[in-house]
């Protein structure tokens, strides 16, 4: 076996240290610092790896505050895929340390199981109820996770829900279906979102699309985004079997950073003889929700929506999937949208995945950069695709006051359909 | 006169005969007369062939403690600090040579002492021509222009000289020949020495070559005339001139004073109070037709009260009275003063309503022209000594309040020798040590420029 | 090494959280868009004018170096800290401070990003033209300090053009302002001493520029032909009939070639040379400029002439062109840029000696220029493992500048010397000529506090001026 250095040297020597990926990197952007940025990250890499110069550990900080946005690549002349090599160590890292145990919990327990996970979101909602949580606050308990404890406001008011059952309830059978989906819900919805779920599924339906919500697991990239490979490659298999029991044309989310890491099972799999074959199958089928509506050819029969909106590209749609274009698409063919692009509408938002909870005042200075190209258009609504970015731009809605509505595209596009003529 | 410095400068002059040859030294009263500068008469006058006459000469002169002054034309010998000391007059005018001519990299060096007129007559043979066109250009030595960086009209389109000049060859303080820039366009190779020597007054060494920058004639050009009964007027549409995608190559305004004889030119007078504008345009037909409608739009639309297109040579005459403008101000009267004040753009309209405030609080006519597209405005004005000292002071608070400045360029000796010529800066020291490291002995032009601070 | 005590007075004035010290920060801020690497002792970012002040204050009276640093783009190793001390990066003083339309002017600090300016500026209709390639992530206080260019500078100029005044911070802590907002101002021009200086003369904390508005309309085209003199005989032919275009750039067949393996530019990968123009002003009169500039084309036996007739063709155009570096990069990550300049009509006889001494030296050059401004960027490639194909690079590219020198040329035209090009100093300068800028150089710094080791070679320190200054 390859030492990582030896797996990494290549790749690492790919930087040569232009700065172009500057622009692309937030945390740069907001920190002004070096090694905040893409070419301060290998070149630091290359120092520990190559030459020695430093300890692994030492890199700790640049390693995990990280948001693996992949804006640097985009701008990259080699193409140096910093996303992926700030991955590699992180797994390293793990490896050499282990796991701290709520994130062991987290990877291990929860999130390949559906019903613990409601369960655990319930505890939220119960402390939400009871007042726990206020004095979980008071107490610091919640700082036992770092500066999870600092982001715990952002952490959505629990409604009142029943978990995955309750969305596969909201699948109702249509007349001549032309395409056949199974919709993968995500972890997200179920327990914070029911109402968004149940708006993907309507505006699949419309679209003459028939709706199956199968018991996925997690897709696996929070446990990726934190070294656990292991636990990852369980949910990709898991996935992977349930999806080839269906007879389906396509695996749709409206969650980019899912569909983007269930597209990554192909590389994820790559190195297992049994399941490499089948993760390509698999993978082919993925569609982020936008990418699909266009693909079929949306349907335009919409009410009119008197919205200025802007858009705010996920990391995991534009820098993972080069999906840019389709969004806008859909904004645009809606009746009385008024569409605005925003300055760096494809930089990251701060909230990678649990970036926020980890990494709480890096993540705010990007949310609040963010904000401040939101303000600047002048739009009353900001539409995004992925819920890690919707929880942390409606945050920062908050914080800033904006006069802003923060929607998911298909959020905005139910309400489109809800609106048309004839519409009951 | 101490005699042994005496001795030493007979055996300087003696000296400059060895270099120059003797025919191209002059001595005597007679002769050094009409080099007299704020009341110093030099010794002797020498007009060398070289650069290497021009370093054997400075060299010596600098072993000497002997005192130069380069000299051009003469044409701004009269303007700024007085000069403290002029032992012998540095005459550039035989070098007056185009030495490289290439019209395939529209680049021409030159010798410091050519004369721009003829240098523009000999480039237009080629069909091409040096865009520096300060009012003195029929006169004025293309050395002396950068000197002094003295710009003209164009200035607007083809900016200033210091993006028009691509390298000079200096001769410096302790003789030695120095060269900077090239006949590149991009030049970023070391200390950009050629910026420095552009505006030192010939405080820093001796220009004696040049690479210049040329441009092909453009293929028409056309001037238009444009009389307000209000300044306010004018430069309401000069706002709105520069905030269009428009090029024009020259916005020049003249107040009615100013404007008097160009008006006369165009069979039109001009009333106390009317302004008068001048809006050139150069390039292409289509360019220049365009400019000729979207001004004149322009100009309707600010209450102008006449508009005069003159296209190609039918603008000529009109435009050589506006060059002799200057001329004909300071002519009528020698104790004219020609100040210059230069403020924001957008607040040239402001100052000139400032300067009629107060001429007319004074009951002095001052004369006024501007370069609109740099906010710069020259003001003419004649009058008593006191009066003058009292203006003078208040024109440069007015420029201050605007956050510009006003000086005096040009006015008789016992006026410059009495008021603080230059605007208050923070760079001085900076600038006085840059002349003390270059120039150790104080030899060049010695009172000049910022020399003749503290 | 510094004092620690110094580290700490350094930290009173710009407080903790804008000072870094630990390895992994030297580290960090050892290197440039170069191959070299030394290690600063601290890094320092300044917010104010005044920190600034304070900071070279405690380095003049301690003697010691400090580097100005933007964004650390430059490709002359100017930013590479070679004798220690401390690295003044002004990336957190990047407010934009005013833009006045009516007088064309922006006020920014140095950390402003070049882009961030003309983002601001797009909406009002203006723009500043300096446009180098480096314009998302390069600040403005490093274009100045490297007088940078760009394709637009063939019609509008380079930075030293667009910078009218600038507040100054000097080696002893002194705050001068030297230009001014207005234009004119009496005295010597030190602002064009210090534009392009590389950091070495004082460095800048407020900036001055000049704006202007956007042209009405502009025309793109790409031009192919079968040979090299034809494609640069095409370029003299356009500009000797006075027409003045935005940009003119010229690319070999060879970079055609890497370019389409990842741009997809649509650029022929079996021609000789392709021209990339762009041409700008009133729209009433660029059909005709267009159609004299295809005649031009033509006669010099032009295969194919493409003019962009979308918005997105003319992207994809350009596409091409602003991927050149990057899909080098893609094909051999570590190369030489030269930056060498001829006069114009030199340009065909300069790409030709190129080729000898990509010939003569066995390496792989690839070609593009800014033709019109007769300035080249041949690109030496090499193989980062293979010390001794470095070294062959780095030979071509000194021979590349010694050719540029014997045409009448320069060993820079937009990128600075730095470290990189510090020995053709020798062959494109006098002693005297030498002598000359490091009397400049004394007068600013006289302790050699700013960038020291850069630009001058080590031979030349030996040769002293003449007479010494009475400032001494």
């Amino acid at each position: 076996m390859p030492t990582m250095a030896e797996e990494l040297e290549q790749t690492l020597q790919l930087c040569n240290k232009c700065g172009l990926c500057l622009p692309g990197c937030p945390t740069y952007r907001v920190t002004g610092i070096e090694w905040a940025s893409a070419r301060g990250r290998v070149a630091l890499l290359r120092s520990a790896l190559l030459d020695k110069k430093l300890d692994l550990n030492d890199l700790n900080e640049q390693i995990f505050n990280c948001l693996t946005c992949n804006g640097c690549t985009e701008h990259c002349p080699p193409g140096v895929p910093t996303g992926e090599i700030i991955f590699r160590v992180r797994q390293e890292l793990l490896r050499q340390k282990g796991q701290p145990w709520i994130q062991r919990l987290l990877f291990q327990k929860l999130l390949p199981n559906p019903e613990m996970l409601y369960k655990a979101s319930r505890l939220l909602r119960l402390a939400d109820v009871t007042g726990l949580r206020t004095l979980a606050r008071k107490t610091g308990l919640t700082k036992l996770v770092g500066d999870a404890g600092k982001a715990e406001a952002m952490v959505p008011k629990v409604p009142a829900s029943e978990g995955l059952d309750a969305v596969k309830r909201m699948v109702k059978n249509i007349d001549k279906p032309k395409h056949h989906v199974a919709y993968f819900v995500g972890c997200y919805a179920p327990s914070f979102a029911p109402e968004r779920a149940a708006a993907t599924i309507r505006v699949l339906n419309k679209n003459q699309v028939e709706v199956a919500v199968p018991d996925f697991v997690c897709c696996g990239l929070p446990a990726a985004g934190y070294g656990d490979m292991e636990s990852a490659k369980n949910l990709a298999r898991k996935n992977i079997e349930i999806a080839s029991e269906m007879n389906i044309d396509a695996i749709v989310t409206p969650c980019a950073s899912c569909s983007s890491y269930l597209k990554d099972y192909v590389k994820l799999l790559a190195d297992d003889p049994k399941w490499a074959e089948k993760a390509k199958e698999f993978a082919g089928k993925v569609k982020d929700i936008s990418e699909f509506l266009v693909d079929i050819g949306l349907n335009t029969e919409m009410g009119e929506l008197k919205r200025k909106v802007t858009f705010h590209d996920p990391c995991h749609l534009v820098h993972y999937q080069k999906i840019k274009d389709q969004p806008r698409t859909i904004l645009k063919s809606i009746p009385g949208v008024e569409f605005v692009e925003m300055g760096e509408a494809d930089m990251c938002c701060g909230a990678a995945g649990s970036y926020a909870f980890k990494n709480y005042d890096l993540s705010q200075k990007v949310l609040e950069r963010k904000m401040g190209n939101v303000a600047r258009t002048g739009a009353d609504t900001l539409v995004s695709s992925c819920p890690a970015c919707i929880m942390q731009l409606a945050c920062g809605v908050n914080q800033q006051k904006l006069p802003v509505t923060v929607l998911e595209i298909v959020e905005l596009l139910d309400e489109a359909y809800r609106n048309a003529k004839g519409n009951d | 006169m101490d005699n042994t410095v005496s001795q030493e400068k007979q055996a300087f002059y003696q000296k400059l005969g060895e270099i120059a040859g003797t025919s191209n030294v002059l001595t005597g009263e007679k002769a050094t007369a009409c080099y007299t500068v704020d009341g110093i008469t030099p010794q002797a006058i020498v007009h060398p062939a070289s650069t290497e006459q021009v370093a054997n000469i400075v060299r010596a002169a600098n072993e000497s403690r002997i005192t130069l002054v380069p000299w051009g034309s003469g044409s701004k010998q009269q303007i700024g600090p007085c000069l403290e000391a002029a032992d012998t007059m540095l005459c550039l005018g035989n070098m007056n040579q185009i030495v490289e001519l290439d019209a395939s990299n529209f680049s021409v060096q030159v010798q410091a002492g050519i004369v721009n007129g003829e240098l523009q007559k000999q480039l237009a043979e080629k069909n091409l021509f040096f865009p520096l066109d300060p009012l003195y250009m029929e006169t004025s030595t293309i050395g002396g222009e950068i000197a002094t960086n003295s710009s003209g009209p164009r200035q607007f389109m083809y900016s200033t000289v210091r993006d028009l000049v691509l390298g000079v060859t200096v001769v410096s303080p302790t003789g030695d020949i120095i060269h900077t820039g090239g006949k590149t366009m991009k030049n970023v190779a070391g200390i950009d020495l050629c910026r420095m020597y552009i505006g030192s007054w010939g405080t820093l060494g001796v220009i004696t070559e040049a690479v210049l920058r040329l441009f092909p004639l453009p293929e028409a050009s056309a001037g238009l005339y444009i009389t307000f009964n209000d300044a306010e007027d004018a430069f309401r549409m000069v706002g709105q001139l520069l905030n269009s995608p428009l090029t024009p190559s020259a916005i020049e305004f003249l107040d009615s004073v100013a404007g008097h004889s160009v008006a006369e030119t165009l069979g039109s007078g001009l009333n106390d109070g009317d302004a008068l504008l001048i809006v050139n345009a150069e390039g292409t037909r289509g360019d220049v037709a365009r400019h000729c409608q979207d001004v004149s739009a322009l100009a309707k639309t600010n209450k102008a009260k006449t508009i005069m297109a003159l296209e190609d040579e039918k603008a000529f005459p009109a435009w050589m009275a506006y060059r002799g403008v200057q001329g004909a101000m300071l002519g009528a009267n020698h104790s004219i003063v020609q100040g210059k004040a230069a403020v924001p753009i957008s607040k040239l309209g402001d100052m000139v309503q400032q300067v009629k405030k107060i001429s007319a609080s004074h009951s002095v006519k001052i004369g006024l022209t501007a370069h609109c597209g740099n906010g710069i405005l020259y003001t003419y004005l004649a009058e008593e000594h006191e009066a003058l000292l009292r203006i003078t002071d208040e024109l440069k608070r007015a420029a201050a309040s605007l956050n510009g400045f006003f000086l005096i360029e040009l006015a008789p000796l016992s006026v410059r020798k009495e008021i603080d010529i230059l605007p208050p800066r923070n760079d001085y020291p900076l600038m006085r040590r840059l002349k003390a490291e270059f120039d150790p002995n104080n030899i060049l032009n010695r009172g000049r420029l910022v020399g003749g601070l503290g | 090494m510094i004092a620690p005590s110094i580290i700490k007075d350094l930290a009173r004035i710009v407080g903790k959280e804008n000072i870094l010290a630990d390895l992994k920060d030297l580290l960090a801020y050892s290197y440039d868009a170069t191959m070299r690497q030394e290690m600063p002792d601290v890094i320092v970012f300044p917010r104010n004018t005044e920190h600034v002040s304070a900071i070279m204050k405690l380095a003049h009276r301690e003697k010691i170096a400090v580097v100005p640093r933007g964004a650390g783009t430059n490709l002359s190793g100017g930013t590479i800290p070679v004798k220690g001390g401390i690295v003044l990066e002004i990336s957190r003083m990047n407010r934009i401070l005013e833009i006045n339309t009516a007088d064309r002017r922006a006020v920014v600090e140095p950390g402003v990003i070049n882009l961030d300016l003309q983002n601001a500026l797009a909406p009002l209709g203006y723009f500043y033209p300096p446009d180098p390639a480096s314009q998302k992530t390069s600040t403005m206080g490093g274009n100045i300090g490297e007088n940078a260019g760009g394709p637009l500078c063939l019609r509008y100029g380079v930075t030293s053009k667009y910078v009218f005044g600038m507040e100054v911070v000097l080696a002893d802590g002194e705050v001068i302002n030297i230009g001014d907002y207005v234009e004119d101002f009496p005295g010597y021009d030190l602002r064009g001493l210090f534009i392009g200086s590389e950091g070495m003369l004082g460095i800048a904390t407020k900036l001055i520029l000049h704006i202007i508005p956007k042209p009405e309309a502009s025309r793109t085209m790409l031009a192919i032909f079968d040979r090299l003199e034809d494609c640069s005989q095409a370029v003299s032919d356009i500009i000797g009939a006075g027409i003045v275009p935005g940009a003119i750039e010229l690319l070999d067949q060879k970079m055609c070639q890497v370019i389409e393996q990842s741009v997809k530019a649509g650029y022929p990968t079996d021609a000789a040379g392709i021209l990339l123009i762009e041409v700008a002003g009133l729209a009433n009169a660029l059909e005709k400029q267009v159609q004299e500039i295809s005649q031009f084309c033509q006669k010099n036996n032009a295969r194919e002439l493409r003019i962009a007739q979308t918005n997105a063709e003319r992207d994809a155009i350009w596409a091409g062109r602003r991927g050149a570096f990057g899909s080098v990069a893609r094909i051999c990550p570590p190369y030489i840029v030269c930056d060498g300049t001829v006069p114009r009509d030199k340009l065909p006889a300069a790409l030709h000696k190129v080729g000898e001494i990509a010939e003569k030296y066995k390496v792989l050059i690839v070609n593009v220029a800014h033709a019109g401004d007769g300035n080249l960027h041949p690109l030496i490639l090499f193989d980062v493992n293979k010390p001794e194909e470095h070294e062959t690079a780095k030979k071509a590219g000194d021979d590349i500048l010694d050719a540029c020198i014997a045409m009448g040329g320069t060993i820079s035209g937009e990128h600075g010397i730095g470290l990189e090009k510090m020995n053709a100093m020798r062959h494109m300068f006098d002693p005297s000529d030498m002598a000359a800028m490091r009397r400049v150089k004394h007068v600013f710094d006289p302790d050699d506090i700013f960038n020291p080791g850069k630009m001058f070679p080590p031979e030349a320190e030996a040769v002293l001026p003449k007479e010494k200054g009475a400032a001494r």
